[in-house]
């Protein structure tokens, strides 16, 4: 990866995938990079969110059209798409897909369970977002697709989740539920869990938690296809991560954790972005009062004695922020090198309209250095 | 404010907000304050990544929870362990062995009974609040994303499960937490977008949907004001004259600058504030914390945090 660049991995990638801790602004940032391809390549791009900061979201025109792309901007060369993931609309989509008939289709959403599991089902809004991103690569209406990933505790959930949903169906546990009550032999090796289940739980529940586990496994088949297929295009080389963090110990902590698993299984990282990092200023002793300018301060200053309080607190505030951003840097440190790293400024207020993300935009594009 | 705010006469105290906001920071705080009052008290992280116990400036702590200092135990959830103790204590089944590796059945069940994940969670922290020896329990909870579904897991199962055991267990756990003598949530904010946009929504989920009292709201990392009253307009002179003038050394341009962004900065967060109060409910306590700038060289900073906050809370 030596000698590349923000633009470029834009460049030679059709999917970037941005992906850090919650809370870290990975919104922004994706909105960001898309912005930047948009206005510097030929080409459609798409960048799809989940959960955005709702600000950003309604003010780039993208909130209560939740899953269908919307452009965003096309002063560029290019056109730069949003979308929003709906996860609920996007397993009505699978189930629609996977059902054999209509009748098992309109079981299973009828089923009062399905509004709950749909929601937790083997990590069901990652494994939602997995399945938006595969249908959007595949229509081949979009040159790149930017996919801000959704919040979860670990990143990682995201990767797991097409796994996960192959483990769900493989496992035995959906096996034992799902046995046909006409089998004896397999009956006797559940009664332990069937008794412990009904006693906790009380049979109708669980008879209802069966029914529905058998609807959902006439699925299988095109479930796990699906997952496979979702989950070879994530370590296929023609998608990049981009991991961001803030310059504080936690993110940062998370942000070298993933990039040492993205490394594990091959999907190694494009580049890091580090948000909201204390702006450097320019060096110079902080000094002295300047010396020519002394008396016209005295003189246009009311009330005069209080300038010298003031121009303590300034020098203060400059050692402060001198101080944060070198234990800021210190910190980056643990980051592993050898890769593009960026670092956005705190800005000075909050990004909430186009503007604001083609200002970020701009600092992206600026030629990063590779973390020592 | 002259009365104590009553927040640690409660049993349980669940600590929420945004991601990264400082949930952890201010549960860690609420429990010193709270041993220190010579409260018996067990702060428990939810999500286990271990930052309860790096905050609290001790190693890392587990389910069976350790005396961090007088007073205050710590541990972490292990919805796992959770089950095997339930079975055992609870449904008087010794030997979860029995029915197969527990981990297995306990993703299974997660995944296929909805909430059950979270009960498990939730159940274990009422467990402690009701039947163990602690004044307060306080849970240093999951983020704003999944805390309604969480708090509300009991009432949801109740309507789900219309029979066996857990069935009246849950009327005295949804006792414990529907009463707001026993039972308070605490929000934790920043004074940022979206922070503050999450946490007035927030605060009418958990008290409407998940029907628990709000007890606070905490808005952490507020920005020291720099300059008094008087002296703003002072600086903002000197700025003013200090830009159009050659003669300033870089030394002091770049004083104006960091003050002049440090100040922005600030008032950006007061905005933010402002915004917060005026979405918040009528009567609701706010209590302000103050942002720690050199978290390292103050053992990171919970010791000031938590004094910051006994001062808010005026304990
Ligand atoms: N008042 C403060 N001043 C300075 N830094 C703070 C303050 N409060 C919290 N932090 C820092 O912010 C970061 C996040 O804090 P914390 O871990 O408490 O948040 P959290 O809400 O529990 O996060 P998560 O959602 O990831 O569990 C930590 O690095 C912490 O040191
Ligand atoms: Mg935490």
């Amino acid at each position: 990866m030596t000698g590349s660049t923000i633009p470029s991995i834009l460049a030679d990638h059709r999917t970037v995938v941005v992906a850090g801790s919650g809370g870290v602004g990975k919104t922004t940032v994706a909105a960001a990079l898309g912005s930047l391809a948009a206005r510097t390549r030929e080409a459609r791009v798409l960048v799809l969110t989940v959960d955005p900061a709702r600000r950003l979201a309604t003010a780039l025109g993208v909130v209560g059209v939740e899953g269908e792309p919307r452009l965003v901007d096309s002063s560029g060369s290019g056109e730069l798409w949003m979308a929003m993931l709906d996860a609920r609309q996007e397993w009505d989509r699978l189930i629609e897909r996977h059902a054999p008939d209509q009748q098992t289709r309109d079981a299973v959403m009828r089923n009062h369970l399905y509004d709950n599991i749909t929601r937790r089902f083997a990590h069901s809004h990652e494994y939602a977002a997995m399945e938006r991103l595969h249908q959007l690569q595949t229509s081949g209406e979009w040159d790149l697709i930017v996919l801000d990933t959704p919040p979860s505790r670990n990143a990682l959930d995201l990767l797991d989740a097409p796994r996960r949903m192959r483990d769900f169906f493989s496992g035995r546990l959906l096996g034992w539920l799902t046995v046909p009550a006409t089998s004896r032999l397999t009956l006797q090796a559940l009664r332990p869990f069937r008794l412990v289940a009904n006693r906790i739980l009380g049979g109708p529940f669980i008879a209802d938690l069966t029914d529905f586990f058998v609807l959902i496994k006439t699925m299988e088949k095109g479930f796990v296809e699906r997952a496979t297929e979702v989950e070879s295009s994530l370590s296929d080389e023609s998608t990049a991560f981009v991991v961001v963090t803030t310059p504080e110990i936690g993110p940062v902590e998370e942000a070298a954790r993933l990039i040492e698993e993205l490394d594990r299984r091959s999907c190694p990282t494009g580049a890091i972005v580090v948000n909201r990092s204390t702006p450097r200023i320019a060096d110079g002793r902080s000094a002295e009062f300047p010396p020519g300018l002394e008396q016209r301060l005295i003189e246009g200053i009311e009330p005069p004695e209080l300038l010298g309080r003031v121009v303590e607190v300034m020098h203060d505030t400059l050692g402060q922020m001198r101080h944060t951003a070198a234990l800021e840097a210190l910190l980056l440190e643990s980051l592993p090198g050898g890769m593009p790293a960026v670092s956005l400024p705190m800005m000075q207020s909050d990004i909430a309209d186009l503007e604001g993300v083609l200002e970020l935009a701009n600092h992206l594009a600026a030629s990063p250095a590779a973390l020592a | 404010m002259s009365t104590p705010l009553g927040l640690l006469d409660r049993r349980l105290l669940i600590v929420t907000g945004k991601g990264g906001v400082g949930k952890s920071t201010v549960s860690a705080a609420l429990a010193q304050c709270a041993a220190t009052q010579g409260r018996r008290t067990l702060v428990c992280e939810l999500d286990a990544k271990g930052d309860l116990a790096r905050i609290l400036g001790t190693d890392p702590v587990d389910y069976s929870g350790r005396e961090v200092r007088p007073d205050l135990v710590a541990m972490t959830m292990d919805t796992e362990r959770s089950l095997a103790e339930y079975l055992k204590v609870q449904a008087k089944i010794p030997f979860v062995g029995r029915i197969g590796p527990l981990a297995r059945v306990l993703e299974f069940v997660a995944t296929a009974a909805p909430g059950v994940r979270e009960i498990l969670t939730i159940g274990k922290l009422a467990w402690e609040a009701r039947e163990s020896d602690y004044d307060l329990v306080i849970a240093d909870a999951t983020a704003t994303g999944h805390i309604v579904g969480q708090l509300s897991s009991p009432a949801a199962i109740r309507d789900l499960v219309r029979l066996g055991m857990i069935r009246h267990q849950l009327d005295w756990m949804l006792e414990l937490l529907e009463d707001p003598s026993k039972t308070s949530a605490v929000v934790v904010a920043t004074p940022e977008e979206m922070p503050v946009v999450e946490t007035i929504e927030l605060v009418g989920r958990v008290r409407d949907d998940a029907h628990i009292d709000v007890g606070a709201a905490v808005v952490n990392r507020v920005l020291p004001a720099p300059f008094t009253a008087a002296e703003r307009p002072v600086f903002d002179t000197l700025a003013a004259i200090v830009s159009e003038d050659d003669r300033c050394p870089p030394g002091f341009l770049a004083a104006v600058e960091a003050t002049t962004h440090a100040l922005r900065r600030r008032d950006v967060g007061s905005a933010h504030l402002r915004r917060l109060r005026d979405g918040l409910p009528t009567g609701l306590p706010v209590l302000l914390l103050p942002e720690i700038f050199d978290a390292a060289a103050t053992n990171g900073g919970i010791d000031l945090i938590a004094d910051a906050l006994a001062a808010e809370a005026n304990w």
